[in-house]
């Protein structure tokens, strides 16, 4: 009995022995926001997220303050469904920054803050900022700004206000940028006054309304103002002499009295061998007539004015005083057949040079420029002074005055140049000009049609070259472009009217450049300076980078005028690499002029025997080369010229 | 850990068993009423049992453990071995072993919410009889953690995943028990744990519960 006993405490020792075993640790879990996604609005912030816990969250607030620290933080609460949290906060300001953290319950006693983030709203109006304020003189600062985001909405104003209070307003004193644009910008102020401490910081507006920048920059103009001095130009350059003017623009804080000349030197560095030389005056300006100067020297100057207290300077300019002795002239043709020119040869200094460009049969002299393409003059002959060696080219072309320099396949294998502008045609002295910019169209006036009228027409009837204010008849077509044109070569026979077949290629079959994409670019309806029209692009064209042609209305008959909207300036660039526009002109009807936003070209031919003929026809909607129209309808004339290439000359 | 305890529970028992049957040639059964000859009783029963729950609060968590509801039941295995007794009649010794195997649940407020434990059980007691009637009882009751809800207690923003707990514990058990001569017993029982529920959750268990139950004796 006792061995039992035994053998039950000592197994109980045993088991004892499991009592100092430990049992092994439990997972615990925080809680933890495992994404968030802050989206900020005008006046609004939509939050919203998820979070990883396994326990109960008994509620969750959104905290909101402009305050780093959330001391001014309201806050607002979230809802909570399947661990996701969403709130959204109106009624914030717009383009302000604002922290915020979260505020998560579990019960009555605990909750915990989330780690501080920030957003930013929305701001309707302009974000601007002052970047930099330079001295230009004494009393002249520039200022440098940046509208660094207009959040959409167009900038209609932007500049910079100043004045004497630390905090200036629009209502202070503005200079308003001539720009309205995102980007950098200089203001520069002018006219302040002396040994004064200013403030200015930038502005912009857009509809919304009007922003100032954060950042306010403060300025002290001089104690005193030097002369205001302006460097004018140059002459009379020998290799011994040069006159250099300046004019004193204003005589600072005092008198300048004789004090004012030409500072004059070989290097930028005026204190190298810069020397100051007294002007004489003359008028509103003064002069230096340097009389010693060396030959083939490159000369520094700028004028100065002193007053009692400070010396003020303009610009600096330079020349070059040219070489003793003869001097080459070269004269170049382009194309090499399209002409010859003359004046080739050595010169002495100063001699008087004639050049003169005779232009091949089938080409037109156009102008005069130097090897590199700038423009020099479009004078034939063109006399020039020689005071260095010299290269100039004529050019020629084989458009003819009053055509645009480009060319357009009207069949397989042959093409024209257009002319500059629709045709018009003024009664009262029988006179025919193409309108000056290719835009123009007379409209309603055409309904003052009369054989004496002393006004401008441009819608004729069919056929009527020889008495364009007639009506037209299918017995006699007598092309416009056999008459003399004032703007157009001034002889008869230059032009002449396509036919529908050619207007057809035009439009439709010719092979062209690709522009974005689309092979055999021809055409594109677009509005020019505010008038609708049609763009056609030569046969060989590169579209320049600054200028957007949707390519949706290419080739495209029913493409919107609004879709390509092009200014003066704009337009320019286009007539330059050749393209032409056609005008909407509507179309006259006895004296009624109707139908303003269509656009009505001639043909030259005529429908069967009927008293009708084809023309271009184009509208908001439709583009066709083949519309018949009654002889007697007043349409526009678009004229061209033939174009003939070496090969057939021959 | 549980396993190597049930393995040296009965490694220890068959060594029990066989120091006992070295010790049969001197075992009298009681139908033969020979004095001074060993009785062995045996009973085997159902029990079952209720009371109160207690844990100490883990130290650094405030869970705020407090007390709740404890209910057990299971099968009582009990032995008891007697000498003849001189007056001729079949008496109860003074020593006996009681073993049961018990499913246990214990339930502690752990805030507003209730926390609920169940447990195998295998308490293993020494019984001394201080009448006929009236035992003490003292020893030890493996216990391991079957499961726990909720899976998950909150303290703030901090949760312990209950789902990870794994409780083995062996508790000091003592208590009082009286024993009617057809089988009924009731009893009073203290389990004092000793181990802590996790290494990182220092919480210990313990008890207090009374129980009932019946044995139907196999051998008198």
């Amino acid at each position: 009995m006792r061995k039992t006993i035994y053998t039950f405490l000592l197994t109980w020792s045993f088991l004892a022995l499991f009592t100092m075993c430990k049992n092994p640790g439990i997972d615990y879990k925080t809680f933890s926001i495992i994404e968030e996604t802050v989206q900020p609005g005008l006046q609004s912030v939509l939050v919203l997220g998820k979070y990883d816990f396994l326990g109960e969250v008994l509620s969750m607030n959104l905290n909101i303050g402009l305050d780093e620290q959330l001391t001014d933080a309201k806050s607002y609460p979230m809802d909570l469904e399947n661990q996701s949290f969403t709130v959204t906060v109106e009624g914030l300001a717009p383009g302000t920054s604002y922290y915020y953290c979260y505020v998560v319950e579990f019960d009555n006693t605990h909750k915990i803050l989330t780690e501080i983030g920030t957003f930013t709203t929305l701001s309707d109006v302009p974000l601007v900022r002052t970047l930099d304020v330079t001295a230009v003189d004494s009393i002249t600062f520039l200022v440098k700004c940046i509208v660094e985001n207009d959040f959409g909405m167009p900038i209609i104003e932007r500049g910079i206000c100043w004045g004497l209070t630390s905090n200036p307003t629009c209502d202070n004193n503005i200079v308003e940028h001539p720009e309205s644009d995102t980007g950098e910008y200089y203001c520069q102020i002018t006219g302040l006054e002396l040994n004064s401490y200013y403030f200015v910081r930038a502005y912009a507006r857009n509809e919304m309304g009007l922003s100032y920048a954060n950042e306010v920059l403060g300025f002290m103009t001089e104690a005193f103002e030097p002369p205001t001095v302006e460097t004018l130009s140059v002459e009379e350059i020998t290799p011994t002499s040069a006159i250099c003017r300046g004019r004193i623009v204003n005589e600072g804080s005092s008198s300048v009295n004789q004090r004012y000349g030409i500072h004059l030197g070989t290097t930028l560095d005026f204190s190298v061998d810069g020397a100051y030389y007294q002007g004489d005056s003359d008028g509103d300006s003064f002069y230096v007539n340097f009389t010693d100067l060396s030959p083939n020297t490159i000369y520094y100057y700028r004028a100065y004015a002193n007053n009692n207290e400070a010396i003020g300077y303009g610009d600096t300019h330079d020349f070059t005083t040219p070489s003793l002795g003869r001097f080459r002239i070269d004269v170049l043709c382009s194309p090499s057949d399209g002409g010859e020119a003359s004046g080739s040869g050595e010169y002495d200094y100063n001699q008087s040079c004639e050049l003169r460009a005779t232009p091949n049969i089938g080409y037109y002299f156009k102008n005069w420029t130097d090897p590199a393409g700038n423009f020099l003059s479009e004078d034939n002959p063109y006399i020039i002074t020689v005071i260095n060696d010299m290269q100039l080219v004529a050019n020629f072309t084989q458009a003819p005055e009053g055509g645009i320099d480009a060319l357009f396949s009207v069949g397989p294998s042959s093409k024209i140049y257009f002319s500059r502008g629709n045709l018009q045609y003024r009664a009262s002295d029988h006179t025919f000009q193409f309108a000056e910019d290719q835009w123009v169209r007379i409209g309603a006036n055409n309904s003052n049609i009369s054989s004496n009228y002393a006004g401008w027409i441009d819608l004729f009837g069919w056929g009527t070259g020889n008495e364009p204010t007639n009506t037209g008849t299918n017995n006699d077509f007598v092309d416009w472009g056999e008459n003399s044109i004032e703007n157009g070569g001034n002889k008869p026979g230059i032009w002449r009217t396509m036919t529908k077949e050619e207007w057809n290629y035009v439009m439709n079959n010719r092979e062209t450049s690709t522009i974005g994409g689309v092979e055999n670019a021809r055409y594109a309806k677009a509005k020019v300076n505010n008038v609708r029209g049609i763009v056609l692009f030569p046969d060989t064209y590169e579209n320049p980078n600054e200028i957007e042609i949707q390519t949706i209305t290419i080739n495209n008959p029913n493409g919107s005028f609004d879709d390509n909207v092009y200014s003066e300036n704009q337009w320019s660039i286009l007539e330059e690499k050749g393209c032409v526009f056609l005008p909407v002109t509507g179309n006259r009807e006895e004296t009624t002029v109707q139908y303003l936003d269509n656009g009505f070209y001639w043909s030259s031919s005529m429908f069967g025997m009927a008293r009708s003929a084809y023309g271009l026809h184009f509208d908001e909607s439709s583009l066709q080369t083949d519309v018949e129209t009654a002889l007697k309808i007043g349409e526009s004339v678009r004229l061209v010229h033939e174009y003939q290439d070496a090969n057939m000359r021959k | 850990m549980f396993k190597k305890f049930l393995i040296t529970v009965l490694a220890l028992s068959f060594c029990d068993i066989t120091f006992a049957q070295e010790q049969q040639d001197q075992w009298i059964w009681p139908d033969q009423h020979i004095e001074d000859a060993l009785y062995l009783h045996i009973g085997l029963g159902p029990t079952i049992g209720g009371g109160l729950a207690m844990a100490t609060n883990p130290s650094f968590f405030d869970y705020d453990l407090k007390s709740g509801f404890a209910y057990q039941g299971g099968v009582a295995f009990n032995i008891n071995v007697s000498h003849h007794s001189s007056l001729g009649l079949i008496g109860i010794g003074r020593w006996g072993v009681e073993i049961e195997a018990l499913y246990g649940a214990k339930s502690y407020k752990a805030g507003n919410k209730t926390l609920l434990m169940n447990y195998l059980e295998i308490p293993m007691l020494l019984q001394f009889y201080l009448t006929q009637g009236l035992l003490v009882e003292a020893g030890l009751t493996p216990v391991k953690l079957i499961n726990a809800s909720p899976n998950y207690l909150q303290s703030g923003n901090v949760t312990a995943d209950m789902g990870t707990m794994k409780v083995n514990d062996v508790m000091i058990s003592a208590g009082a028990c009286f024993k009617t001569p057809f089988g009924l017993a009731i009893g009073l029982r203290y389990n004092l744990g000793v181990s802590e529920w996790a290494e990182n959750f220092h919480s210990k268990t313990s008890t207090a519960m009374a129980s009932i139950s019946y044995l139907f004796p196999l051998i008198k």
